[in-house]
C-alpha cells in the first residue's frame, strides 16, 4: 500500500512531477542547445557511432539475474533509461574528459550485460557532478536533468506495477499459476474470447479443480444461454460442471444444463431421478410423473422409458389399493407373518410378493389378487414365478407350489397365451423356466427347513444324474445322495459319505443298508 | 526371486516417499499452535497408521484422536484443547460438516483442516458460502505411494469414475525428484498420455535431474479403460477372493465372526421388505470379528496369497496335518529339558501357526461354499465362453436372468452383463429390454438412473446405442484387437494349479490380465510402438527417453533396476498375482503401483452413480 501511494501522481504534492516532464522552463531553454552541442563534441570523439537515442521503453526485456524485486521488468527498464539519460546529463563541454572516461565505463558496462552495478542512477550522477565541480547555473541544470531522469524512471516503474496490477497475465501463465496452487484473480478476463480460451486451456491442463474453478468463474459472469454454448465446446467440462451439480444436489440446474448442451435423454432421467425424495409420498409423485410422461418424456428416443413410468404409476396405484386394504392388518396371515412397514414405494415385484404372501386366497376379482396385480403390470414371466414360488415356500403352502410348478397353470397359462398372442416366445419354455438348482436355492433360500420329501421329488425330477448327485449334496438331501451313489455303484464314496453321517441317524442306517445290500451291483 | 541386495535397496529407498510424507504431516503439527484434537476420515485412518503413529502425534500435542463422522453433531469442546485438526479427503459433504464445527468454535479456539490429496474449490466454495473461509486454516497433504507390500504401493484413492490425475502426477514428480528421472516410460490409454503432460507441466518449473543410482528403469502407464475385464470377473487368487468376499483394507481384513455357518446371514433374497443399506451395513459392522494383518511377515499368508484356491486349500490342510503331528510328537517327549525346550520354543509358534491355518480354511471353506450355492462354475463356463465367443447367446441371458431377483446376486448379474456389452458391443436390444425390465421390477423404477449411468458409461448398453453414436463401441474395439493380438482366452488348457505356468491361472487358466500380458510382452520383445498407435492411435501411446537406451529395446533384468507397473484407476488382486508370477518368471522386479485395489462392487457402483458420465469419457 506504502509503496502504491508514494508513486501515485494524481496527489498534489506530486502533481509538480506531472507537470514539469512535459514543458521545459524557459531559464533552462539554452541549456538544451548547449547540450546539442556537447553532444556532436562527444560523437565527433567516436565517430558518431554512440549517438544516444531518445527513450524509448523496452520491448522485450529479459529479466536480470540478482534483483530481488518483484517487478524484475521494470529496474532492468530503468537501468536502461539511466545509460541513455546520463550520457544527457554530463555532455558539458569542459567536463568532456569526464564524460570520455564515463563513456569508456558505459561502454564497458554494457559489453557486460548482466552487470547488476547499474541499480541506483542518481548515485553515478551526483557523484560525477560533484567531482566536476560546477556552477550554479550548471548545478541547477544537473540537478533539473537529475530529477527528470528520476522522474522518468519511477514513472516506468509505476507504469510497469500498474501493467501488473491492472493488465491480467496471459491466460497460459494464469492457467499455470492456478495449477501450481496459487491464487489468480480471474476478474481481469472479460471478454468472451478470453473466456472461451480460459476454459480450453484449463481443460488442457487435465486438472479437474482448474476446469471447476474457470467453470465457476464463467457461470458467475455470463448469461446462462452463452455459458452453455461456451461449455458445449469442451466435454470435460461439462462433466466437471455436472458432476458438481449432483454432489450439491441442484437436480434442477442440472435439468437445465443438460437440455442447453442438448443432451435431452439424460436431462429426463434427471427430471424422473429428481422425483425420488417423494417416493414414498405418490400424491406428490404422481402428478409430476404424468406432467413428465406428457412433456420430456414424450421425445420417440424415451418411449421405453416412457413405459417404464406409466408402469412406476400403475404400481403406485395397486400399492395404495392395498395399503387401504389391509389398513387394519387383521386378518390370519398378518398374525403368522406380521407387516412391519409400509408397501408404498417399493418395488413392482415386491407388490406382487405382497400380493401372493397375504392374498394369495383372494378371489380373481378382487383388486389385490394375484391376477388382478398381474394384468396391471406385466411381469416378466421367469421373474414372477421365481418370486410366487418364494413367497409360496415362506408360508409352507406346499401343495400350491407343486400346482404351480406342474405345466400350464391358470396363472402361467393367462400370460403365456398372451405372449402366444404376441407371436414373441413358444409356450414351451415355460416347463424349463426355472432349472432345479435355481429352484432349490429359492425354496431354501425362502424357508428355514423345507421338507425333504419335497427336496427329493424336486431332485427326483432331475434327469442328469450326475447333476441330481451335485444338487443332492450341495442342498443336504442324504436320502438322494445314497439312492444316486447306489444308482452308480460307487460303493467308495458311498462309504465315505456314510462315515460324514451323524452316526446312529436314520440316514446313516440307510447307508449302512445300501452297503450291506448284496443285490447291488458295485463297480 | 530376484537377488536380495537390489530388493534391499529397493524397500529402502521407495521409504522416501513415506517420510516425506510422514515429515511434511509432523511439520504441520508442528505448526499449528497448542493442544490439538485430531479428527480423521474413516477412509483415511489405516493410510494415516502407515504415515504417523499415535505416539508421534502424541507427541506433537494431540490429546485426542477419532472419527470424523458425517452423522454425530460436533461435540463440546474440551476445555484443555486449543485447536481440532481434521485430517480428510476434500468433498463437500465433509466441508459442510467442517462449517458444523467452525460455527461452533468461538474466538479462542481455531480449526485447521489437512486436505488429503488437495485443498478443492468446491470446498474453498462452501466456506465461502457459509462465511467461515477465514476462520479455518487450510493445508493439503499429498498421498504417497504407500507400500501394502514390498512389491505392492497404492495411493489409497477412493473408487470414483472421475480419477484424480492432479494428486497421481504430483506423486510422480515427488517421486522423480527424490530419486531422478525415470529414464523409460510407456504408457498406453488417454489418461496416461494427459497424467504424464501433467507431469511436465508440474514440472516445468524445476528441472529433474537423471540419476545413475534411479532404482527404476521402466515406468508402464496404464489405463483402467484399456481393460475392465479382470475387475468383472472373479478371479481364483486366494489374496483376491478375500478382497472381493471380505474386503481387503490397506493390507488388512477384519474376518466375520461366524465363519463357519454354512449359509452366509444376511437379508433374503426374496421379499417384499426393501433392505436398507445402512442397515445392512451395520449389521456387518457388528460381525467383524478382530483385524487381522495379511503380509508377507506371516509365512501361512505369505505362502497362500497368489495361490490357485484349490492349491491353498490343499496347502493348508497339508499344514494343519504337519502342525498337528508336531504337537503330538510333543506328547511322546520324555525328557523334562526337552519339554521345556520345546514350549519355550516352539509351542507358541507352532499355537500361532494352528490359528492362522484355522483362520484361512475356514475363510477357504466359506468362499468355496458360496462359490458352489450361487452356481459360480457355471457361471465360469459362461463367462470364458462368452469371452472366447463360443457361447449361445440365449444359455447366457437364461442363466442371468434367473439372477435377476436374487438379491444375493446383483454384482454378479451386473457384472456378466458388462461383460456381454463389451464382447458384443453392445447386447441385443430386446435382451437389453427385458434386462431393464426386470431389473427395475426387482429393484425399483429409481434405478433407471443408475442404469442410464450405466449406459453412459459404456458398461452396460445395447446395439442400439452403438449406432447413436459410433465412439461407444471404440473401447470395445480396441479390447477386442488386443485381445487377439495377445490370446488373452484360451480354449480349455490344463494346468497344474499349484504350481502355474502361466498368468492365466488366476482365471483358472482360461484368461490372462491384457495388461499383465502387455508387461509380458515387452519384456519379451520390446516395446512395440508402431503396433500399438495402430490398435490405439497415436494420441493414446506415450513413449518417453530420458536415457540413450532405445525405447524399444527390451528390459533387461542384468541390470538390478525395477520395473514400475501403474495402473491408473485401480487394479485387481488377480492382476496382482500375475504380476507376481511373472515377476517370479522372468527374474525381474516389478512394484506394481496404482491408485488404488479395485473391488467389482465398487467399480460399478461408482459408474452408476455418476451423473456426468453422458459427457463420455
Amino acid at each position: 500500500m506504502a509503496l502504491r501511494r508514494k508513486f501515485t501522481f494524481e496527489l498534489p504534492e506530486d502533481s509538480y512531477w506531472n507537470e514539469s516532464d512535459s514543458n521545459s522552463s524557459g531559464l533552462f531553454d539554452d541549456l538544451q542547445s548547449k547540450q546539442l552541442q556537447a553532444r556532436a563534441a562527444v560523437d565527433n570523439l567516436f565517430g558518431g557511432e554512440e549517438t544516444p537515442k531518445p527513450y524509448v521503453p523496452p520491448q522485450n526485456p529479459s529479466p536480470t539475474p540478482g534483483n530481488g524485486v518483484p517487478p524484475k521488468i521494470d529496474v532492468r527498464a530503468a537501468a536502461a533509461s539511466d545509460k541513455a539519460n546520463i550520457r544527457l546529463t554530463d555532455t558539458s563541454p569542459r567536463a568532456s574528459g569526464k564524460i570520455v572516461d564515463d563513456f569508456l565505463n558505459m561502454k564497458f558496462s554494457d559489453s557486460v550485460k548482466a552487470a547488476p552495478i547499474m541499480q541506483s542512477a542518481p548515485s553515478v550522477v551526483s557523484e560525477a557532478s560533484a567531482s566536476s565541480l560546477p556552477s550554479e547555473a550548471q548545478r541547477l541544470d544537473l540537478d533539473y536533468n537529475r530529477l527528470r531522469q528520476e522522474h522518468r524512471k519511477l514513472k516506468d516503474q509505476h507504469e510497469v506495477l500498474r501493467h501488473e496490477r491492472f493488465q491480467p497475465l496471459t491466460i497460459e501463465a494464469s492457467i499455470k499459476r492456478m495449477l501450481q496452487g496459487h491464487v489468480v484473480p480471474l476478474d481481469g478476463y472479460r471478454s468472451l474470447r478470453d473466456k472461451t480460451l480460459l476454459l480450453k486451456q484449463a481443460v488442457m491442463s487435465y486438472d479437474t479443480n482448474t476446469i471447476f474453478k474457470i467453470i465457476i468463474f464463467l457461470e458467475r459472469t455470463l448469461k446462462e444461454n452463452i455459458f452453455f454454448k461456451v461449455m458445449d465446446e469442451q466435454k470435460s467440462a461439462c462433466r466437471v460442471y455436472t458432476r458438481h451439480l449432483q454432489i450439491t444436489g441442484e437436480w434442477e440446474k442440472m435439468n437445465k444444463f443438460l437440455r442447453g448442451v442438448g443432451q435431452y435423454q439424460h436431462a429426463s432421467v434427471i427430471e424422473f431421478e429428481s422425483t425420488r425424495k417423494y417416493k414414498k409420498n405418490p400424491d406428490k409423485r404422481v402428478p409430476l410423473l404424468r406432467t413428465m410422461l406428457h412433456g420430456s418424456f414424450s421425445i420417440p428416443e424415451m418411449k421405453f422409458e416412457a413405459r417404464q413410468v406409466e408402469t412406476l404409476m400403475r404400481n403406485y396405484e395397486i400399492q395404495l389399493q392395498m395399503e387401504k386394504m389391509d389398513a387394519g392388518g387383521k386378518g390370519e396371515h398378518f398374525r403368522k407373518f406380521p407387516k412391519t412397514c409400509t408397501l408404498i414405494g417399493l418395488p413392482a415385484l415386491s407388490t406382487l410378493y405382497y400380493s401372493v404372501m397375504y392374498h394369495f386366497d383372494d378371489a380373481s376379482t378382487s383388486s389385490a389378487s394375484l391376477p388382478s396385480v398381474q394384468t396391471l403390470i406385466r411381469f416378466n414371466d421367469r421373474l414372477a414365478m421365481q418370486t410366487i414360488v418364494s413367497a409360496l415356500t415362506r408360508q409352507s403352502r406346499w401343495p400350491d407350489i407343486d400346482k404351480l410348478l406342474q405345466p400350464k397353470t391358470i396363472t402361467m397359462t393367462f400370460s403365456a397365451a398372451k405372449s402366444v398372442f404376441k407371436g414373441k416366445k413358444t409356450t414351451s419354455k415355460w416347463g424349463v423356466s426355472i432349472n432345479n438348482h435355481n429352484l432349490l436355492t429359492i425354496i431354501r433360500r425362502s424357508h428355514p427347513s423345507p421338507p425333504t420329501d419335497f427336496i427329493y421329488r424336486i431332485l427326483k425330477g432331475e434327469s442328469d444324474a450326475q447333476e441330481r448327485l451335485r444338487l443332492a449334496l450341495l442342498f443336504d438331501a442324504p436320502e438322494m445322495v445314497i439312492e444316486c451313489m447306489t444308482q452308480k455303484g460307487d460303493r467308495v464314496s458311498l462309504a465315505s459319505y456314510a462315515k460324514s453321517l451323524k452316526p446312529n441317524s436314520v440316514e446313516s442306517f440307510k447307508a449302512v443298508a445300501a452297503l450291506n445290500n448284496p443285490s447291488i451291483k458295485w463297480k | 526371486m530376484a537377488p536380495g541386495t537390489a530388493e534391499l535397496e529397493i524397500d529402502e529407498t521407495l521409504h522416501l516417499l513415506r517420510m516425506l510424507m510422514q515429515r511434511e504431516f509432523i511439520h504441520y503439527l508442528e505448526t499449528l499452535p497448542g493442544t490439538k484434537e485430531l479428527f480423521i476420515d474413516k477412509c483415511l485412518l489405516r493410510p494415516l497408521d502407515m504415515i504417523a503413529t499415535s505416539s508421534d502425534m502424541k507427541r506433537h500435542g494431540v490429546k485426542r484422536i477419532m472419527h470424523f463422522d458425517l452423522k454425530k453433531s460436533p461435540q463440546v469442546w474440551n476445555l484443555e484443547i486449543d485447536q481440532r485438526v481434521f485430517f480428510l479427503r476434500p468433498n463437500v459433504d465433509n466441508a459442510r460438516k467442517i462449517v458444523e464445527y467452525a460455527e461452533e468454535a468461538n474466538d479462542n479456539r481455531s480449526i485447521c483442516v489437512i486436505w488429503c490429496n488437495r485443498q478443492l474449490e468446491e470446498c474453498d466454495l462452501v466456506f465461502e458460502s457459509s462465511g467461515v473461509i477465514g476462520n479455518i486454516t487450510q493445508l493439503s497433504l499429498n498421498m504417497c505411494l504407500l507400500p501394502l507390500e514390498s512389491d505392492l504401493f497404492s495411493l489409497q484413492h477412493v473408487e470414483s469414475a472421475q480419477p484424480d490425475l492432479f494428486s497421481v502426477a504430483n506423486m510422480f514428480v515427488a517421486l522423480q525428484n527424490l530419486y531422478g528421472v525415470i529414464p523409460t516410460v510407456y504408457g498406453l490409454g488417454a489418461e496416461p498420455k494427459q497424467l504424464w503432460n501433467l507431469v511436465h507441466t508440474l514440472c516445468s518449473s524445476n528441472e529433474l535431474r537423471a540419476r545413475p543410482d534411479q532404482p527404476i528403469s521402466h515406468l508402464f502407464l496404464f489405463d483402467r479403460q484399456l481393460d475392465p475385464i479382470p475387475v468383472l470377473l472373479t478371479g481364483a487368487s486366494y489374496e483376491g477372493l478375500l478382497h472381493e468376499f471380505f474386503n481387503i483394507d490397506c493390507g488388512k481384513l477384519a474376518f466375520p465372526v461366524d465363519m463357519r455357518k454354512q449359509v452366509p446371514a444376511g437379508p433374503l433374497d426374496f421379499d417384499w421388505l426393501e433392505i436398507n443399506p445402512e442397515e445392512d451395513e451395520e449389521a456387518h459392522l457388528q460381525n467383524r470379528g478382530d483385524v487381522v494383518k495379511l503380509d508377507n511377515c506371516e509365512d501361512i499368508f505369505a505362502s497362500i496369497r497368489n495361490k490357485h484356491v484349490t492349491a491353498a486349500l490343499e496347502f493348508l490342510h497339508a499344514k494343519a496335518k504337519s502342525i498337528q503331528k508336531s504337537i503330538e510328537k510333543s506328547a511322546m517327549i520324555d525328557d523334562v529339558a526337552d519339554y521345556r525346550n520345546f514350549v519355550e520354543k516352539d509351542l507358541r509358534a507352532l499355537k500361532k501357526d494352528h490359528k492362522h491355518c484355522e483362520l484361512h480354511i475356514n475363510a477357504c471353506e466359506m468362499m468355496m461354499n458360496k462359490v458352489k450355492m450361487e452356481d459360480y462354475r457355471t457361471m465360469f463356463k459362461l463367462e470364458h465362453e462368452m469371452l472366447l465367443g463360443t457361447v449361445t447367446q440365449e444359455e447366457y441371458f437364461d442363466f442371468v436372468f434367473e439372477r435377476v431377483p436374487m438379491r444375493s446376486c446383483r454384482d454378479i448379474v451386473l457384472s456378466m452383463m458388462s461383460l456381454a456389452s463389451l464382447k458384443l458391443d453392445g447386447v441385443p436390444d430386446d435382451t437389453y429390454n427385458e434386462f431393464v425390465e426386470m431389473y427395475l421390477q426387482k429393484y425399483g423404477y429409481e434405478h433407471m438412473f443408475e442404469l442410464q449411468n450405466l449406459r453412459c458409461s459404456r458398461v452396460i448398453y445395447a446395439r442400439r446405442h452403438t449406432t447413436q453414436d459410433r465412439t461407444i463401441s471404440e473401447r470395445a474395439k480396441i479390447w477386442d484387437t488386443l485381445a487377439r493380438k495377445f490370446r488373452i482366452v484360451k480354449g480349455n488348457e490344463p494346468m497344474d494349479m499349484s504350481n502355474p505356468s502361466d498368468m492365466s491361472y488366476v482365471f483358472g487358466a482360461r484368461i490372462s490380465p491384457l495388461l499383465c500380458k502387455i508387461v509380458e510382452d515387452t519384456i519379451d520383445h520390446g516395446w512395440n510402438q508402431s503396433e500399438y498407435e495402430r490398435i490405439l492411435g497415436k494420441e493414446k501411446v506415450l513413449v518417453e527417453e530420458n536415457t540413450y537406451i532405445a525405447a524399444d529395446r527390451r528390459p533387461d533384468n542384468r541390470t538390478r533396476k525395477a520395473i514400475m507397473v501403474f495402473i491408473n484407476g485401480g487394479i485387481t488382486y488377480w492382476e496382482v498375482a500375475a504380476l507376481r508370477l511373472l515377476a517370479i518368471q522372468k527374474n525381474f522386479r516389478i512394484l506394481i503401483c496404482t491408485t488404488h485395489i479395485i473391488k467389482k462392487r465398487d467399480y460399478l457402483g461408482a459408474r452408476a452413480q455418476d451423473a456426468s458420465s453422458v459427457f463420455g469419457l
